[in-house]
């Protein structure tokens, strides 16, 4: 089991030192140079320098990646071109809307999708798997940004239940918060609970077909036991790839939602950023997502290791 | 027999016809719209369906029909030139994985495939769309970056587990190369799977150009095309629901019909499952 | 009255009649042997008595257990007396247990599911069962998980999980099947001793008469879904009435007509090699597969699946290889084909070495073990039985390739025109004659079959060993029989090599190594295999 956590943490750090290389590569060749952007079309050459020089852009390239790199370990992600604050500042604010918004979707995703997936399942051809099986399939094809617009709509602008968008901030309090995030996060959920509902599904279909669950049956368990002792752990497998795969999706993804309600998170401020060629924030954000989506795979491989014995021997 | 052939065509037939709907769409919207969509008409804006402009109009007097007509060419191609990059540059690397399994060019394809995927993907495509522009071929190129990885592990992962059927073997013993194997024996058999997989990322694809038109990245003006209209309609959603409704209505009939063509190919390639039944 | 009675059960799945009338009994403490070939209904019949048949089934007829009638009974009254009082063990233990549960916690749920025991008393029956079931638990660990057992342990936890409450009635469908001979001889021991304990009903599926004949004490046969006979078990084999129970008796001990190996290498094309005494040699090969590193410290290490092993197979002669799993046949037939490079030794086909080039597999094909996985479902027949056409030099016609494919079918027995079929249009037997056209094609010195006959019921079996022994006589073939089937090696081949663990133990002329096997492992592998009794002087009142 060691073992196995060794060489997944090993991979974990290769993968996060070239993807820092490719991001640094890929933001040298954009073009576009921030001085002079900063400082508009007017700008005398000496002042581009002056300015560049500060920025510390004036450096080779190699001491600069790590300089940054360097700087990243040490939780400091360099200074905003635009706005002239520490870029860790800038992320930790946009995080506090956006990690709750990404949690509080996926919380309902699965909170949907679990009971609809296991009754589908166990009633494979009737009444209830056909509705779940419609409804799942339109929730996958139901762009989020076009359902949010419906809910505001309705909750916002005709029932006033909710605010149509914006951010209070946390000082109003925690349920204050919330409530600005509930109509983002119930857009966001629709669609991954449908996915979500439909990989659970197939999954135990094909998991109760296995040998093993007609043992169990011989045994003397009902159908419904067999499904819940023995299919589900089993089943779990492609179930956690994709919940692994939604809460990356959901911190950076939530961008064109968080446009819709006017909402301060990190994709709204990647966006901002690029618009502005705040290069520094770009790959900053980057990187970070980078590193919560390698970090939520490992966390997935730990938990295939703890569903399934198997997988422990450090393959 | 009848109801278990109504039941293999289940998801087949309305898959098929909404696909095929707005497919002919876009391809009469290259001969014949009801209006001209570049032409405004500020006194007959923001009108509802009535006998004349079938869905109403816009704030600027445009005939939504036709607009969603020609945008439906916008995002279909999109999204299908997007699936071709994934399956052009996808299948092969996936194969050339299988057909070295265990070797260095299978370890440095799957370690590159889970590079890309660590990358939140529509970040990097508003980074590509924002820094070269944006527009129709950037968004294709954004989307269809993201088709590789899924394309290529998809068919190492089939691959694999032919590479260790008999015939494969029956083949080696033939005298033919990796190569050879792969595009006369693996290939034929996993492209079912390709199919099935190509109408999902299609559906995605739609989904994603829907996505980035809306923030503005997608193809421009004047060009109409279905993301947009949502986000022009957005501030008018009060006053002028119809002009929500109806963009929107459409992405999610296009992919509604791409899945359950997805769903309705895969039960009725798999002769597995037409033994079944 | 006897304990399980079947009165006119019929089943039939989407319309599709499986079992046809069935009417038979067993006893309390009695062995039954239910014998028939694949699709015979055998499985479907343990099925419908468990009430585990797929959906989409009807069941006409009536399943007497004790004083229940089992198809009457709904789910919660089924699931109170399977498990309890009738116990089943299923033919693939590799799957039959659950991979993410401990074998303590499967047998301990079959315990607590029946009877209100404590934990404690659970795990202390649960103890016990498997040390009857020979995995004492300071060895076999109630903590272990299945996929750290080999198949015959994962076997006995089925059969623990069976046994663990002393049914009435255990049924045991094809228990030994997936199973080595050694293995197979232990399992079967096992499952007396158990039934003879217990005195317990035992229902043994098997399509291998030997291994019912050494157990049961009625026979039941069946046929597409009926029972053609039934009765005691030594006045039907005694006496063979039934057409289809004498076709059954020849056919699973088959000798085809043999033919002297100076016969065949008479026949054989002397262009082709003038040394007969070495078509394939294979010396001091060594083949090496890398294991995954174990723990912080541990080297890469490396297993060798092929020890130091040499032979000669000569022109003309059919030699058989016989192991079980994991003895290293398989790496070997690899290496022989030239699909993976030796780590030392060299193989020589005709004085030419296996990896240089194609053109040395011309005088090698193969014949593959599943009828199924052999062919590319996507091509036409014709297009499967050319392929190895590819190792000429020049390549021929399309008119000389349709020629050749036809010749090839017709001297397989089948026709010119199912070169135009795909593979899915043929049955097992069909498809096996297809692969050895296919093998046949380019007219090979040597064609290695691999497990060829395993995967066929024993008459189609029988049909495909005359066409072989025939074609061995037209063609001068030599053979190279791999297989874990000793009777077959027995009947087919004329030497034999023994593998174990990787090196070759013993080799000889076939019948010297089965009549007097010297090294140990031999033996005891010949003693293991089932063998049918001689009925012929047997009394028909013996029991």
């Amino acid at each position: 089991m060691l073992f196995y956590l060794f060489k997944r943490i090993t991979s974990l750090i290769a993968t996060l030192v070239v993807a820092s290389l490719v991001v640094f590569t890929v933001i040298e060749v954009v073009p576009g140079d921030p001085a002079s952007y900063m400082l508009g079309m007017n700008a005398s050459e000496d002042t581009v320098q002056a300015l560049k020089t500060e920025l510390g852009l004036n450096q080779g390239r190699i001491p600069r990646y790590f300089g940054w790199v360097s700087g990243m370990l040490r939780g400091d992600f360099g200074t905003s071109y635009t706005y002239r604050t520490p870029v860790a500042d800038m992320v930790s604010e946009r995080l506090m809307v956006s990690l709750p918004l990404a949690l509080s979707a996926l919380t309902l995703a699965i909170v949907l999708a679990f009971p609809a997936g296991l009754l589908a399942a166990s009633r494979r051809g009737g009444a209830v798997d056909s509705i779940v099986m419609a409804i799942t399939q339109l929730g996958v094809a139901i762009p989020n940004f076009w359902f949010a617009m419906w809910l505001v709509l309705l909750f916002a602008i005709k029932w006033q239940w909710f605010s149509a968008g914006g951010f209070p901030g946390w000082d109003i309090g925690f349920w204050g918060g919330m409530k600005a995030l509930t109509l983002p996060a119930i857009a966001l959920a629709l669609p991954q609970a449908s996915i979500l509902a439909r990989v659970l599904r197939s999954s135990l279909l094909d998991v109760l077909n296995e040998d093993y669950v007609r043992t169990a049956r011989a045994k003397g368990l009902t159908r419904r036991q067999a499904l819940w002792r023995h299919a589900l752990r089993n089943a779990m497998i492609p179930v956690l790839t994709i919940i692994g795969l939604q809460f990356s999706f959901l911190l950076a993804g939530a961008i064109i939602i968080e446009n819709v309600f006017f909402l301060p998170g990190l994709g709204r401020l990647i966006f901002q950023s690029i618009a502005q060629r705040d290069l520094i924030v770009v790959e900053s954000v980057i990187m970070l997502l980078v590193f919560a989506v390698v970090l939520v795979t490992f966390l997935v491989d730990i938990a295939y290791a703890w569903v399934d014995p198997r997988m422990r021997r450090g393959h | 027999m009848a109801s278990t052939t109504r039941k293999r065509f289940r998801n087949l037939v309305p898959g098929a016809f909404l696909v095929v709907l707005f497919f002919g769409a876009a391809i009469v919207s290259f001969f014949y719209t009801p209006f001209d969509v570049e032409t405004l008409n500020i006194k007959q804006r923001m009108l509802t369906p009535n006998a004349v402009n079938w869905l109403g109009t816009d704030h600027f007097g445009r005939d939504i029909l036709s607009m969603l007509m020609v945008g439906a060419r916008t995002s279909l191609a999109v999204a299908f030139i997007a699936v071709g990059i994934g399956l052009l540059f996808g299948v092969p690397l996936g194969l050339m994985a299988a057909s070295y399994r265990g070797g260095w060019i299978d370890e440095f394809i799957m370690r590159g495939n889970d590079l890309v995927f660590a990358f939140p993907a529509l970040v990097i495509a508003i980074m590509i769309t924002a820094v070269f522009g944006p527009g129709a071929v950037n968004a294709i190129i954004a989307i269809g970056i993201f088709n590789i990885p899924v394309f290529a592990r998809l068919t190492r992962g089939a691959s694999l587990s032919l590479w260790n059927r008999e015939f494969i073997m029956a083949a080696r013993v033939a005298g033919k190369n990796s190569a050879r194997i792969s595009i006369e024996h693996i290939l034929p058999n996993i492209t079912n799977l390709l199919i099935v997989q190509g109408t999902i990322q299609f559906s995605l694809g739609i989904l994603a150009e829907a996505g980035l038109s809306y923030v503005g990245l997608g193809a421009q003006p004047p060009t109409p095309s279905w993301g947009r209209m949502l986000a022009d309609s957005q501030t008018l959603t009060t006053i002028a629901p119809h002009l929500a409704l109806f963009p929107g209505m459409v992405i999610v009939l296009t992919v509604l019909g791409l899945n359950l063509l997805g769903d309705g190919l895969r039960d009725w390639l798999d002769p597995r499952l037409r033994r079944e039944r | 009255m006897p304990l399980l009675t079947l009165t006119d059960v019929t089943v039939s799945i989407h319309g599709t009649p499986i079992l046809k009338n069935l009417n038979t009994s067993l006893e309390a403490g009695q062995v039954m042997g239910v014998i028939g070939e694949s699709g015979s209904g055998k499985s479907m019949t343990a099925l419908a008595i468990m009430g585990l048949l797929p959906t989409g089934s009807t069941l006409t007829g009536r399943i007497q257990f004790d004083n229940l009638t089992l198809n009457e009974l709904d789910e919660a009254a089924r699931c109170t007396v399977c498990g309890d009082d009738i116990g089943m063990v299923f033919q693939e233990p590799m799957t039959a247990l659950n991979p993410v549960h401990t074998i303590g916690q499967q047998v301990i749920e079959c315990i607590r599911l029946h009877q209100s025991v404590s934990a404690k008393e659970a795990k202390a029956m649960a103890m016990d069962t498997l040390t009857r079931c020979g995995l004492p638990p300071d060895q076999f660990p109630l903590s272990r998980y299945p996929h750290e057992l080999s198949g015959g342990q994962r076997q006995r936890v089925v059969i623990a999980m069976a046994v663990a409450l002393k049914p009435k009635l255990l049924i045991a469908d094809e228990p030994t099947t997936a199973l080595d001979v050694t293995t197979q001889a232990e399992i079967l021991d096992l499952l007396r001793s158990l039934q003879q304990e217990n005195h317990m009903a035992l229902m043994l599926i098997s399509h291998d008469l030997a291994v019912v004949a050494g157990m049961a004490d009625h026979v039941v046969i069946m046929k597409d879904g009926e029972i053609v006979e039934q009765g005691p078990i030594v006045p039907v084999f005694k006496e063979l009435k039934h057409p289809y129970t004498q076709s059954l008796f020849k056919a699973s001990d088959h000798v085809p007509e043999q033919l002297s190996v100076s016969e065949r290498a008479s026949a054989r094309d002397r262009s082709v090699t003038d040394d007969a005494s070495a078509l394939l040699e294979v010396t001091n090969l060594v083949c090496e597969y890398p294991i995954a590193r174990r723990g912080w410290f541990g080297k890469a290490g490396k297993f060798r699946a092929v020890d130091d092993v040499s032979f000669t197979v000569r022109a003309g002669e059919s030699v058989g290889l016989v192991g079980e799993s994991g003895c290293g046949k398989s790496t070997l037939t690899r290496a022989i084909l030239g699909l993976m490079s030796a780590a030392s030794g060299r193989i020589e086909v005709n004085g030419q070495n296996i990896n240089e080039g194609i053109s040395v597999l011309r005088h090698v094909q193969v014949v593959f073990q599943d009828p199924y996985g052999s062919f590319n479902p996507r091509h036409k027949v014709s297009r499967l039985v050319a392929e190895p056409l590819n190792v000429l030099d020049t390549q021929p016609t399309r008119e000389q390739r349709h020629q050749q494919v036809t010749q090839m079918l017709e001297s397989v027995g089948l026709h010119a025109s199912d070169a135009d079929k795909y593979i899915h249009e043929f049955s097992g037997g069909q498809r096996q004659r297809i692969a050895i056209a296919r093998a046949l094609i380019i007219r090979p010195a040597l064609i290695v079959l691999d497990e060829a006959v395993s995967a066929l019921d024993v008459s189609v079996r029988a049909t495909v060993l005359d066409l072989l022994a025939s074609l061995a006589a037209s063609h001068g073939l030599a053979y190279l029989f791999i297989s874990h089937d000793l009777s077959v090696v027995r009947n087919v081949t004329d030497r034999v090599l023994v593998m174990r663990a990787g090196k070759i133990v013993e080799q000889g002329n076939t019948l010297d190594v089965f009549n007097n096997p010297s090294h140990e492992y031999t033996q005891k592998l010949v003693a293991s295999v089932p063998r049918l009794p001689d009925y012929t002087h047997a009394s028909v009142n013996s029991f």
